[in-house]
């Protein structure tokens, strides 16, 4: 078990910036998810870490020791792959050996191992088929079986579960969730799927085009997002996000949110700030009413999705996202409504710039 | 699909197998018929048949009164197997260099491959006569095996690096996680999931050498060091031809071909990488 730790990490082609100036601790024995859009440089972070990427400038530690120049082989690491990376012309024993048998294990340990894994994964019938005789799901259960055996220091995973349908992703994540429990070593895991990186992270890094945009517990990343681009890409459906006009005074600390067609007053939980701004709401957090609230709009679209129903409410300040429990709704499309924002609720972020929040250090949701 | 299309498509294919098999079939005729003419009858079926041909192809003997056939043969398996063997080492380790490292020169490395081919083999024949000539390796099967294997390199290469492409890099990748060399990943990697291309250029490299005919006429002069097809063309006199013998050599020098052409075949089928990725 190690700890990763990236100092001042860049990463250049040619003359193309993929990474700029990375600096993230990941600490020993956590699960660590990397989400972002795609071409955010999530996954050339997690090759950076594999060894399969070389590092431009900048230090990366794994443990105690650089690793910038350690070959893959030699940072006992374990990476599971997107599209399983299987060796085709092996049996799944021999794909789960085969790293211990690069290594000279002796072969009654070897013999151990693959059944421990194997066990743990339920591939104890498949042993001696080939991977092209395993559906999706049980060729994931390998490649996952192939890190295992190693019983590496750091375990990578790159978008591992984007190949499966719905369903089984589902029950690999938890499979994951549970083999991080068990094991308690530190993994490294890449996704641009948030609802992945909710449930398993200990720490999410969100990302966008080769920066940090915010690390942290994936509850307070998703109730206090740093940024606008954080609050929109973590949570579904998306945030609302309106084009505002802030004014925050600077001794009674009352926030002013002028926006096409309403106004809202917030006490005491932003920073000082005058100017245009962002103001998020997230869909759950919108109620809807008949006959008073802060913004008129009319119902465009309504998607019932099972005990919840989605609304989307035409108004001056745009389209408006609103989720409801089914039991409350009770408007068809077509219906005027007034939309309540609960100033409890609102989320300010600057216009320009990096987006960044407005909230005060200290401040909550 | 209609019937007339299904007899459309089969008329044309029965023509076409026809077209290729009928000159082949008129070979066979002649080794099988007495006397050493060949005769103007376009029916493959002899009129009368003899092994005779055959049988003197096969018994032939030297100056010293030693069998010639089966020292010519083994001249030409060793000939042959030693190309495919040094053609393949050369090949496949530097298909599999051009396909997964960058290094200097490695455009310039590929496009010279393709220009070397575009030169016919005659052009070269007199430099690689003096060439081998300084270096003592004239009429010597050492010499041409060097100059089979070299030759057949630009095609084999291609072909091998086309195919090392296809291997998804992730393979090779976890494979380097898991312990491996740079070597272990070539030997135990993409080496056994290319056996269809290895298969092909084999077989490509095995008949360059085993059907060559032009170099080894010019490099070769002493009788027991002649390969097959010098051996045939010599049965092609100036004044007199010895058709007889010259179709059954033909039919004797043509079976090794095809049994390894049987027994490739089934490497020949690709998708051996199925499975290992996502498809």
């Amino acid at each position: 078990m190690a700890s990763v730790e990236f100092r001042n990490v860049v990463k250049r082609y040619s003359d193309h910036t993929v990474i700029s100036k990375l600096n993230l601790f990941i600490p020993d024995g956590k699960f660590v998810v990397l989400v972002g859009p795609s071409g955010c440089g999530k996954s050339t972070t997690l090759r950076m870490i594999a060894g399969l990427e070389d590092i431009t400038e900048g230090d990366l530690f794994i443990g105690e020791r650089r690793v910038n120049d350690v070959l893959p082989r030699d940072r006992d690491i374990a990476m599971v792959f997107q599209n399983y990376a299987l060796y085709p012309h092996m049996t799944v024993r021999d794909n789960l050996s085969f790293g211990l048998r690069l290594r000279r294990i002796p072969p009654s340990e070897i013999e151990k191992r693959v059944a421990d894994a194997a066990e743990m994964l339920g591939l104890q019938e498949y042993l001696d088929r080939r991977p092209s005789q395993l559906s999706g799901g049980q060729r994931q259960r390998v490649a996952m079986g192939r890190a295992l055996v190693r019983r590496p220091q750091v375990f990578l995973f790159d978008e591992p579960l984007s190949n499966l349908d719905a369903k089984l992703r589902g029950e690999m994540r938890r499979e994951i969730a549970r083999l991080h429990h068990r094991l308690q070593t530190t993994m490294v895991y890449v996704t641009h799927d948030q609802v992945e990186a909710m449930t398993l992270a200990d720490i999410m890094v969100v990302m966008e085009k080769g920066r940090i945009r915010q690390v942290g517990n994936p509850m307070d990343v998703y109730s206090q997002p740093a940024d606008a681009f954080t609050a929109a890409f973590i949570g579904s459906p998306t945030i609302n996000l309106l084009p505002v006009e802030v004014r925050t005074g600077e001794v009674e600390r009352i926030t002013t949110i002028e926006g096409q067609g309403f106004s809202l007053q917030v006490t005491a939980r932003f920073m000082h700030y005058q100017g245009d701004g962002l103001m998020g709401i997230r869909p759950g957090d919108v109620r809807l009413s008949s006959d008073t609230g802060n913004l008129q709009g009319r119902i465009d679209v309504m998607e019932p999705l099972g005990h919840r129903v989605l609304y989307t409410v035409d108004t001056p300040a745009g389209s408006v996202l609103c989720e409801l429990d089914a039991s409350e709704a009770r408007w068809k499309p077509g219906d005027a409504v007034h939309v309540v924002f609960p100033m409890e609720l609102v989320h300010l972020f600057e216009a320009d710039g990096d987006q960044k929040s407005l909230l005060l250090e200290g401040g909550t949701i | 699909m209609s019937r007339w299309k299904t007899i459309l498509i089969h008329g044309f294919l029965i023509f076409f197998t026809a077209m290729t098999l009928y000159p082949v079939l008129l070979v066979v005729r002649k080794s099988v018929t007495p006397g050493d003419n060949f005769e103007r009858s376009l029916s493959p079926i002899p009129s009368r048949v003899t092994l005779d041909h055959y049988s003197e192809v096969i018994g032939s003997r030297d100056f010293n009164g030693r069998p010639l056939f089966w020292r010519i043969v083994l001249n030409s398996v060793v000939l042959s197997l030693a190309t495919t063997l040094v053609g393949m080492f050369l090949a496949s380790t530097s298909a599999y260099a051009f396909s997964r490292l960058r290094f200097p020169g490695r455009r310039m490395g590929l496009m010279m491959f393709l220009v070397v081919q575009m030169f016919p083999a005659t052009l070269i024949m007199i430099p690689l006569y003096v060439i081998l000539d300084k270096l003592g390796l004239l009429d010597s099967l050492v010499g041409l095996v060097l100059v089979y294997s070299t030759t057949a390199i630009p095609f084999c290469v291609w072909t091998l690096k086309g195919y090392f492409d296809t291997i998804p890099r992730e393979i090779e990748e976890a494979a380097w996680i898991d312990g491996a060399t740079r070597f272990q990943m070539f030997w135990r990697i993409v080496i056994p999931l290319s056996r269809p291309a290895l298969a092909v250029t084999a077989l490509f490299s095995f008949m360059t050498a085993w059907n060559e005919y032009i170099l080894a006429e010019t490099f070769l002069s002493r009788e027991t060091s002649y390969t097959l097809p010098v051996m045939l063309q010599h049965y092609v006199g100036t004044h007199s031809t010895q058709w007889g013998k010259f179709a059954a050599g033909a039919v004797l020098v043509s079976i090794p071909v095809m049994a390894l052409f049987y027994i490739l075949q089934k490497h020949l089928v690709s998708g051996l990488t199925a499975g290992g990725v996502k498809g």
